[in-house]
């Protein structure tokens, strides 16, 4: 997999941040992202994309990121992807809350675009066999 | 007029003794006749006899006579002639029987015509004897013969009857007179019989008569003998030369002398012996009183035998018995009504020395309204002198415009009195002699003073009284105000239990009127069930201890308010507990805006943070070249602007850490952690910017593998604060030094600068929050002012400190201490008690001494921990086993919470069901001194020890990998009996679920010295609901 760039799926319903995110994985760090604006639209999207790497926002409208997560789980295609979240709150017993559902890693806001793709690199290489 | 009976049985005696000498006289008389009679009749008798011989004497001769002439024979003859004397003598014997007059009656015929017989007898004879006896037969034969015989015969039957006839008729005369003599005597017989039963019926009479008089003179004269015995006064008869004569046992009681003193001795002997010179004078009195020149009395003073005086007063009366002139003297002593009249006057100076002493003024009123008596107060409160005051009418001293009314009032309670106060309910004026009034008090008594009813009045001023009143009420008034117009309930509740204050918010929250509430039971006014809960906090109260809860009340609108109570104990002046205040305020308010403020500075530090993370990305982008590479000038702009982003994140980040410290919402996630490990990662991350500012950090003392217990992202954050700061503040090239050393049980983290110190007049405001070392220097430095302020919240929690030391030019030392995990608790298996060092913990409050003493400790082989405040000594003595505390004089009174609660007997088992291992392990260390601590990770892991196991306790996380909690406690609870359960979790625990648990506490908010506070309680709590 190492010559194949990581596929992230990329949930953020703020579009200035998902435009952001979109170039600092894709642009800047040159991963393969899909980035969707909703819940619903990564559902869509993930049997087709297949993502190594799930990298979702925690608040956001209709559908949250948990039952984004939630979701995406029972999809046979991301069922066992691992999952990072992205938070504006980073309230230790929040990081906490959300690895216990099943994340690797909390990404804070704001985040260092410039650094975000090593970033997941590095958790994905550390991600849990 | 009616005859005394003593006089009718004189005159009926009389009587009967002449009837008696009249009959005796008729009996005599009669007797006289009657012994006549027989008399008369013996003779009579005797005649008869003697006529009757006679007659037979005659028969015989003739007999003889004529057997004579038949025979002739001389015999014969001599019979013949015997027979003739016998005649003769028996003739002789009649004529002696016969009394003279009829002697002369009978006795010649008789005498003639025997002699006549006798001649033809003794002619016949001779006739015989010379013719023979037929011749003398045929003479017998004739007439003449026989005719003498016959004769004779005849006359001598005369006689016989002749006296027996007379003798017959005096028979029946005296047979009358007999029977007449022997009526008079029966006659007179009865009547002196009966005058002799009327004599003794009229002498019983008259004998009764005497006695029942004897009786009533005995008895009167019992009467007068018992008065003139029995009278107090001494009764003296005197002779007309003053002698005494007589005297009464009360004259011997008086004087004290025998009546044989007494008796005869001159009056004189009455009088003390100091005035019986002046004799004269004396007996002139007497004379005087037995003249009645002083109305019979006179006054004076006797004396006892034994000498005693006493005063008497002597009534003298004069009487003439048996032509002698006497006196009476009647002699009353008069010590008892002298002894009376100065009791009476002793009890009037006390009762006006008792007027005197009373505080109050006293007037003395009679009936008529008049001052009788006053004391000294009533002069001074009056005004008037006490001459001014007697006599005049009690009106003067009542205000002109109620004088009139008071005359009405005063005379209704002389109809009725009995003691009052005067004008309840009503404010009583009084008027003194100036014309000033005064408000008083009036207590109205009546007393019954001789014959007349007299009203004892004290009047206060109460002046002073009503000033105090009228303050006391303002001061209440003011309070009430007060506590009336604040948001929250108070009230006063006294050591019975029984509300004496409740201000309106607590009046309107139970709707309730006041009078309901004050004055009433707390348990009557909030009922049983409201009772049961609050009971055992009012006794914390009482027993002294400010009690702080909070509390869910149903609204009457259907939702619930929120309660915050808190109960201040009343501690009077000797140290006890007589009442307690509550507080309670409504925060349902406040909470429901801190919720709300919460939720905002959420949703803020979110919302601020989307737009920032847009454009810190963007900036980001640029500056990082993502769009093609920026010109020099742009690119320095870029920059700028993105540290600025990121000062804006931290400073977001900064607001919401204070925010969640404050609201006690941050969680600090404890476990062991290994202190130089986290300060090399500190110095890792700082290492950057330090860099940035020319300089670097250098660890100048270490203690490696020395652990705490914390949450290492704090701590990290606290190190990142103090190191950044350092940095910011040191020169140029300067060094920030960081050294890590034991200080007691604690173990000190330094920060060292060498830059200009802090300045004087921030030292004091260096946590506060948004402080900075001036505005100038914060720009410059770029802080958002509440870094030290965080760190030390977050020190403190971690149940350390945080301080600095610092000098103008000298630099600057940052430290925080924080308590040292002991090996053994780090450990799973615990080093045995010998490989440790024992404890000691020292607690002074002077710095210098303490150490010298923690010094000696050490030295003599002991552990010391040493301390300077009571919270610190607490949490250390909860952490750690000590085998003896080292106290500072005042400090050993505060020690007392410190110092209670052995470890139980028996060492509890205690289950911990948490899912991290860690957390897992912390807890059993801290909990290991308590007993057996077993671990479970799951309910399932729960359910299968607590089947095999007896657990005292049961020390739960809530959220659990394979579910709630709850569901476990509700299981528990469906059992008989179960473990007492205490939870410790994330979350705090909703106010329904607290019924089936003992305690909760919260991860985040909760100290572990505070978790084995509680466990401990909780066992110490008993065993009730232990399986």
């Amino acid at each position: 997999m190492d010559g194949e760039p990581l596929r992230i799926l990329y949930v953020e319903d703020d579009d200035g941040i998902r435009t952001i995110g979109e170039m600092a994985l894709a642009d800047v760090g040159g991963l393969q992202v899909r980035a969707c604006a909703s819940g619903a639209e990564a559902l869509a999207a993930a049997p087709s994309f297949r993502p190594d790497l799930l990298l979702l926002d925690v608040m956001m409208p209709v559908m949250d990121g948990l039952a984004t997560l939630k979701a995406l789980r029972e999809l046979p295609q991301t069922a066992g992807v691992p999952v990072v979240f992205m938070t504006a709150k980073v309230m230790p017993n929040e990081v906490e809350a959300l690895k216990r559902l099943g994340a690797i890693e909390v990404v804070p806001k704001p985040f260092d675009p410039m650094a975000l793709a090593d970033t997941l690199r590095a958790i994905w290489r550390r991600r849990p066999q | 007029m009616r005859l005394a009976p003593a006089v009718l049985a004189r005159a009926v005696l009389a009587a009967g003794f002449v009837l008696f000498a009249l009959s005796g006289a008729a009996a005599l008389w009669s007797i006289a006749a009657l012994r006549g009679a027989v008399e008369r009749q013996d003779r009579a008798q005797a005649v008869i006899d003697a006529a009757g011989v006679a007659i037979h004497d005659l028969h015989e001769l003739e007999l003889e006579h004529l057997r004579f002439i038949s025979s002739g024979q001389a015999a014969s003859w001599n019979s013949v002639a015997e027979d003739s004397k016998n005649l003769r003598v028996t003739l002789d014997a009649l004529e002696h029987a016969l009394d003279a007059p009829a002697r002369a009656r009978h006795m010649p015929e008789v005498r003639r015509e025997t002699d006549a017989y006798f001649a033809v007898v003794e002619a016949a004879a001779r006739a015989r004897r010379e013719r023979g006896r037929d011749a003398v037969l045929d003479e017998l034969t004739g007439a003449a013969w026989r005719a003498r015989f016959v004769r004779v015969e005849d006359t001598l039957k005369t006689l016989k009857s002749t006296t027996l006839a007379i003798a017959r008729a005096e028979s029946a005369a005296s047979e009358r007179l007999g029977r007449r003599v022997s009526a008079l005597v029966l006659g007179g017989s009865g009547v002196a019989l009966l005058l002799l039963i009327v004599f003794v019926v009229l002498l019983r009479r008259a004998r009764d008569e005497r006695q029942v008089f004897e009786r009533q003179l005995r008895r009167s004269e019992e009467q007068l003998r018992a008065i003139f015995d029995n009278t107090a006064d001494a009764i003296l008869l005197l002779g007309a030369d003053c002698t005494i004569e007589f005297a009464n046992p009360a004259a011997l009681t008086m004087f004290g002398r025998s009546a044989r003193e007494l008796q005869g001795s001159p009056c004189m002997l009455l009088a003390p012996a100091r005035t019986r010179e002046a004799n004269d004078d004396f007996m002139r009195r007497m004379r005087e009183a037995d003249s009645g020149a002083t109305r019979g009395c006179m006054h004076t003073t006797l004396a006892r035998a034994d000498g005693a005086e006493f005063p008497a007063e002597i009534r003298v009366g004069g009487f003439v018995l048996a032509g002698q002139r006497k006196l009476t003297c009647i002699v009353r002593d008069l010590s008892a009504e002298a002894a009376a009249e100065r009791a009476k006057r002793e009890i009037e100076e006390k009762f006006q020395a008792l007027l005197e002493s009373a505080p109050d003024a006293m007037l003395v009123v009679g009936r008529s309204g008049a001052i009788q008596i006053v004391n000294a107060q009533a002069e001074r409160l009056f005004g008037y002198a006490r001459a001014e005051l007697i006599g005049q009418r009690i009106e003067l001293l009542v205000p002109e415009r109620w004088r009139a009314a008071h005359a009405g009032h005063r005379g209704g309670f002389m109809r009725g009195p009995r003691a009052r106060a005067m004008g309840a309910h009503v404010d009583l004026y009084a008027r003194r002699k100036d014309g000033s009034e005064f408000p008083t008090e009036i207590s109205l008594s009546p007393v019954q003073g001789g014959n007349e009813v007299m009203i004892i009045s004290a009047i206060r001023d109460i002046t002073e009284r009503k000033r105090e009143e009228e303050a006391t009420r303002a001061r209440e008034r003011f309070i009430r105000t007060i506590t009336d117009n604040i948001p929250a309930a108070v009230t006063y509740v006294d050591r019975d239990e029984r509300y004496r204050f409740v201000n309106r918010a607590y009046v309107d929250w139970l709707g309730i009127p006041r009078e309901s509430i004050e004055g009433h039971a707390v348990r009557e006014v909030i009922g049983d069930a409201a009772y049961a809960a609050l009971g055992p906090k009012l006794a914390c109260a009482f027993a002294g201890e400010t009690v702080r809860y909070e509390r869910t009340q149903p609204d009457p609108a259907g939702g619930s308010r929120e309660l915050a109570v808190t109960l201040i104990p009343d501690g009077d002046a000797q140290g006890g507990v007589v009442g307690q205040y509550a507080l309670i305020e409504d925060v349902t308010e406040s909470k429901r805006l801190a919720r709300l403020k919460n939720e905002f500075v959420s949703t803020v530090s979110h919302e601020l943070r989307t737009p920032l993370t847009s454009i810190r990305g963007s900036l980001g982008l640029l500056e990082g070249g993502a769009t093609g590479p920026l010109g020099d000038r742009a690119k320095t702009l870029v920059t700028l602007a993105r540290q600025n982003c990121e000062r804006l994140g931290r400073l977001i980040n900064d607001i919401l850490d204070m925010e969640k410290i404050e609201a006690g919402k941050m969680v600090f996630d404890s476990r062991p952690v290994d202190l130089m490990g986290l300060i090399e990662e500190a110095l890792a991350a700082n290492e950057g910017y330090a860099r940035g500012h020319a300089t670097g950090f250098a660890v100048t003392t270490a203690l490696p593998g020395v652990k705490v217990l914390g949450d290492k992202d704090r701590l990290i954050q606290v190190l990142t604060n103090l190191l950044s700061n350092a940095v910011k503040f040191s020169p140029p090239g300067a060094c920030v030094e960081v050294a890590v050393e034991r200080r007691g049980a604690r173990i000190r983290v330094s920060v060292i600068d060498h830059g200009p110190g802090i300045s004087d007049e921030f030292r004091n405001r260096i946590f506060e929050k948004f402080s900075q070392a001036d505005s100038s220097d914060a720009r410059k430095k770029g802080g958002s002012g509440l870094g030290l302020a965080i760190s030390k919240m977050i020190v403190e929690r971690h149940g350390g400190e945080l301080g600095f030391t610092t000098g103008k030019g000298e630099g600057t030392t940052f430290y925080f201490d924080l308590p040292e995990m002991s090996a053994r608790r780090n450990s799973a298996q615990p080093p045995s008690r010998g490989e440790e060092r024992r404890r000691v913990l020292v607690y002074v409050n002077e710095q210098e001494a303490g150490k010298r003493l923690a010094d000696a400790i050490d030295q003599a082989g002991f552990l010391a921990d040493i301390t300077d405040n009571k919270e610190s000594a607490e949490r250390l003595f909860d952490s750690h086993r000590y085998v003896a505390v080292a106290l500072g004089g005042a400090e050993a009174g505060l020690l007392r919470s410190v110092l209670v609660e052995p470890t139980p007997e028996r060492p509890a088992s205690i289950l911990h069901v948490e899912d991290d291992a860690d957390m897992r392990q912390v807890i059993a260390a801290h909990l290991e001194p308590l007993g057996r601590v077993d671990g479970a990770a799951t309910l399932t892991e729960a359910r299968e020890r607590l089947a095999h196991e007896h657990y005292d306790l049961l020390l739960l996380d809530i959220g659990l990998p394979d579910g709630s909690a709850w569901s476990l406690v509700e299981e528990l609870q469906a059992r008989p009996s179960w473990p007492r359960i205490v939870v410790f979790s994330a979350e705090a625990v909703a106010a329904e679920r607290m019924a089936g648990v003992s305690a909760a506490l919260q991860k985040s908010r909760d100290s572990e010295s505070r978790l084995v506070e509680t466990v401990k309680s909780v066992l110490a709590q008993g065993q009730g609901r232990k399986r």
